[in-house]
Parts: structure tokens; C-alpha cells; sequence
């Protein structure tokens, strides 16, 4: 009876009953990590959208638990696979360089967020704001993911080695790189912050 | 300085990647020393100013993709099922489609009732008049029956040469096929669909990754309000032109689709 019933619940899913919700659930992360990938609003939607339409056909290869390093795995894959689209040139191009070659329309660097501002945002200054998205958009693409993956999505070392696919040191040593030159760039406000608790 | 070999350490400490005797110990010094102290708070400061940066989805965004998705389970669910070839008849095809959503009835609420409007909808249409309502919903569930189906067109072809001449002996009429590649809508094919009471040619174009229906029967005095309508997550857009009735569907933005309007 029992068997009977696993294997009419296996043909049907996979181990995770109604997969699409469990997904929808990590969609914010999701596009953040395509956005600042790509910082393109429109472009980041697109990857997002194609990322789950893999992951859901490809449901049945999810390992462990978590499904969120997973998914950013796609996400990651197909916003790279993207980019190398959008750069259309003849011959092989590395994606080093098409992140890089798009790091110097700095002006993108600005782009206002897309979400309305939350109460907690609106103590944050608009030019504070900008500051943030400008350090952060300053950063080398490999070096930014990691940071983002970090700081903003809460990701281990582990896991953030996984979704890169890189060892853990080399995760580390990005990390700290990220680290340093977001205190350089961040320092007026890190210094405003330490003057007013004094 | 002792302490600069001791910034990796402070930083797994944040991150929460030490083993306990290791937290213990370099907690132990941050206590002791005001410069690794100030270096962990910094990192700590640095964290809650770069959440600011998330950039969260938009709703469009979460409702595109959930509409998306239950499509694709249904799909997923008329697979394990192992449903025999394609249903050729607009009723058949709908309540197949229902048996095979059954299992995933809270994603597929959606279509279904769009479903069920239709066929309610196409009966109504023989006794009223002004029911756009109606209509849009018909077109919707059109747009949604052939994104579920493998095929979205009974004629696949790039060219406008082949598609139109499929059109003649279908049809009374001969709908307008244009190759629109140069501007970004590429042209997919076209089929038969059944609405409002008639057989009315289907064009499909592609976008990125977004299929855009047009729809186009002769115009039959009705004019057509050229706004675009929202209907779960999709937008449905009509006109009149050169005495044809267009209306278009599609998950691409409303701006995209007038885009369209202006080229066809």
C-alpha cells in the first residue's frame, strides 16, 4: 500500500510538492542577483523568468534541502549566458569581459531602484542611496557577485563556492577584496555613522 | 601590524564561518583590541547599508512568472499523465485541459476560470452585444491554449509568403501578414481559432522570449476602444484598421504592444 503510494506520488513531482510555489518564494533573490549582474531592470526580468522556467523543467536534479543555492546556480548561468547575447560578437568572448566592457557606462551605476522605497529606505538619503548602488556597481563583476550573494542574500562561503563554481579560498580572497574597497568607497558615510555615535 | 593578518579572521567571524573556539578566540581579542573592534562594526555598519541595495522583483515580475509556471505544471501534469495527441476541438480541448490541471487546481485557478468564462462567454455572445469583457477573455484563453499546447501555430513559417496563402481557403477573408523581424517581433506562424462565434485567423510573433497573439477578423461596425486592458498579468489590446478588427495578447508591456499596433 505504501509503496503504492510513493510511486503514485513520484510519477507525479518531484520531492518537493507544488515546486512552483517553493520557487516563487526566492524570487526577490532571484532578480537581485540578475540585476546586479546585468543592471538592466528589463534584461534582469527576462533572465529571471527564464531562469524558472529551467529550474522548474529541470526540478527533478535539485540536491539538499535548500533549493535557493540552486536556483541562483540557473539565475547566475543564464544572466552570464545572457550577457554574452547581448555582446554578439563574431568571435568567442570571455565573460570577464563582456561584465567588465559594461562597467564603464558608469551613468547605469545610478539607475534609481525599482521598488517604491520602504519606510526604513526613506531614512537612508537619496544621495546616500546612490552612493551604495554607485561602490557597488564600481566593483569587478566577480568580485561584486560574491559580495552580493554575501551581504544581501545571506549566502555561506559553501554556497556561494557552489554557485560561482570556485574553491572556497578563492571566494574568501574576493570577499575581502570586495570588503576593502567598499570602505574606501563608503568611508564618508562609515565615518558620518561613527562620529554621531560618539 | 598584527592585526591587518587578522582581518580575514574578523571578517568569517561577521560572516559567521568560525568554528566555536576560533569565534571565541578572535571575539576575545576584538574586545581587547579598539582597532579590530572598530573594524568589526564597520563590517557589521557596511552589511545593513548594502541591504539597501537589494533590488527586489516587482510585483509584474512575480505575477509573469507565476502565471508562467502554472502553465508549465500543467503541462508537467498532462505529461504524467500521458495524455494521447493534441485535442483538435475547442471544447474538447477545454475540458481535457481542466482534467489535466485538476491536480494543480490553486496554480491553475486562474486559467481555469478563464476557461470556463470562455465557454460562457461564447454562448452569451449570440444574445448580447457589448460584452468586451467577454471577448478579452476569450482572446486570453485562446493565447493561454496555445502556449499550454506544444505548437503554437498550425503553420510555422518565418516567411510571410508562406503564411498568408495557408490563411486562403481557411478563411473568407485574408488577414494582413507582415514581416516585422527589422522591428523586433518576429513572426512565428499563424492558426485557427474560434472567436466570438466565428473562425478568426491568429498571427504569432515572438518577442525576446514573450509570444504575442494577434488576432484579426473583419471589423463589424463595433469600434473598438484602442486602450489596453490588464487581465491577469496579460495585456489585451484592440483596434480597427483598414477595416479589420486587430487585437493583440501577449506578457510583453503595454508600451511594446502599441509598438506593434503602429506596425501592423
Amino acid at each position: 500500500m505504501k509503496y503504492v503510494e510513493q510511486r503514485a506520488y513520484a510519477g507525479r513531482m518531484s520531492k518537493f510538492p507544488n515546486f512552483e510555489r517553493l520557487l516563487l518564494t526566492h524570487i526577490d533573490a532571484a532578480h537581485n542577483l540578475a540585476y546586479w549582474l546585468l543592471r538592466d531592470h528589463e534584461d534582469a526580468q527576462d533572465v529571471v523568468q527564464d531562469a524558472y522556467l529551467r529550474a522548474f523543467r529541470a526540478r527533478d536534479t535539485v540536491t539538499g534541502d535548500d533549493i535557493k543555492p540552486w536556483l541562483l546556480t540557473i539565475v547566475r548561468n543564464v544572466a552570464y549566458r545572457w550577457l554574452s547575447v547581448r555582446k554578439r560578437t563574431a568571435n568567442v568572448i570571455s565573460f570577464e569581459g563582456a561584465l567588465s566592457a559594461r562597467d564603464t557606462e558608469s551613468e547605469r551605476a545610478l539607475d534609481v531602484p525599482s521598488e517604491e522605497p520602504s519606510a526604513e529606505d526613506v531614512l537612508v538619503s537619496r544621495a546616500e542611496q546612490a552612493m551604495i548602488r554607485n561602490a557597488l556597481a564600481e566593483l569587478p563583476p566577480v568580485v561584486r557577485e560574491v559580495i552580493v550573494l554575501r551581504e544581501l542574500e545571506g549566502m555561506t562561503y559553501r554556497e556561494i563556492a557552489d554557485i560561482t563554481n570556485v574553491p572556497i579560498g578563492t571566494v574568501m580572497s574576493r570577499l575581502a577584496r570586495a570588503r576593502e574597497q567598499l570602505r574606501l568607497a563608503l568611508a564618508p558615510l562609515l565615518a558620518k555613522e561613527t562620529k554621531n555615535a560618539l | 601590524m598584527r592585526c591587518e593578518r587578522l582581518r580575514d579572521r574578523i571578517g568569517m567571524l561577521v560572516d559567521d564561518e568560525l568554528t566555536a573556539p576560533e569565534r571565541d578566540a578572535v571575539s576575545a581579542h576584538a574586545a581587547e583590541c579598539a582597532e579590530c573592534d572598530r573594524y568589526r562594526d564597520e563590517l557589521q555598519r557596511m552589511r545593513r547599508h548594502l541591504t539597501h541595495a537589494r533590488e527586489a522583483a516587482p510585483p509584474k515580475l512575480l505575477q509573469r512568472v507565476s502565471s508562467r509556471l502554472a502553465v508549465e505544471a500543467s503541462q508537467a501534469g498532462a505529461d504524467d499523465d500521458a495524455l494521447p495527441a493534441r485535442p483538435r476541438f475547442h471544447r474538447l480541448a477545454t475540458a481535457r485541459l481542466m482534467r489535466a490541471l485538476a491536480p494543480y487546481a490553486r496554480q491553475a485557478a486562474v486559467i481555469l476560470v478563464t476557461c470556463a468564462l470562455s465557454i460562457g462567454g461564447t454562448w452569451g455572445w449570440m444574445h448580447r452585444t457589448d460584452t468586451t469583457a467577454a471577448l478579452s477573455h476569450d482572446l486570453l484563453s485562446a493565447h493561454m491554449r496555445a502556449l499550454i499546447q506544444d505548437n503554437a501555430v498550425q503553420i510555422a513559417s518565418l516567411d510571410t509568403h508562406t503564411v498568408k496563402p495557408w490563411f486562403a481557403g481557411r478563411l473568407e477573408y485574408s488577414p494582413v501578414v507582415k514581416d516585422l523581424s527589422a522591428d523586433g517581433f518576429q513572426l512565428v506562424g499563424g492558426r485557427l481559432d474560434y472567436i466570438d462565434n466565428r473562425r478568426v485567423a491568429t498571427l504569432v510573433y515572438r518577442r525576446r522570449l514573450h509570444q504575442i497573439s494577434v488576432f484579426v477578423w473583419p471589423s463589424d461596425g463595433r469600434s473598438v476602444a484602442s486602450s489596453a486592458a490588464r487581465v491577469d498579468g496579460y495585456t489585451v489590446l484592440g483596434w480597427n484598421k483598414a477595416s479589420m478588427t486587430y487585437w493583440a495578447v501577449s506578457d510583453i508591456s503595454e508600451g511594446e504592444l502599441h509598438e506593434l499596433q503602429a506596425l501592423l
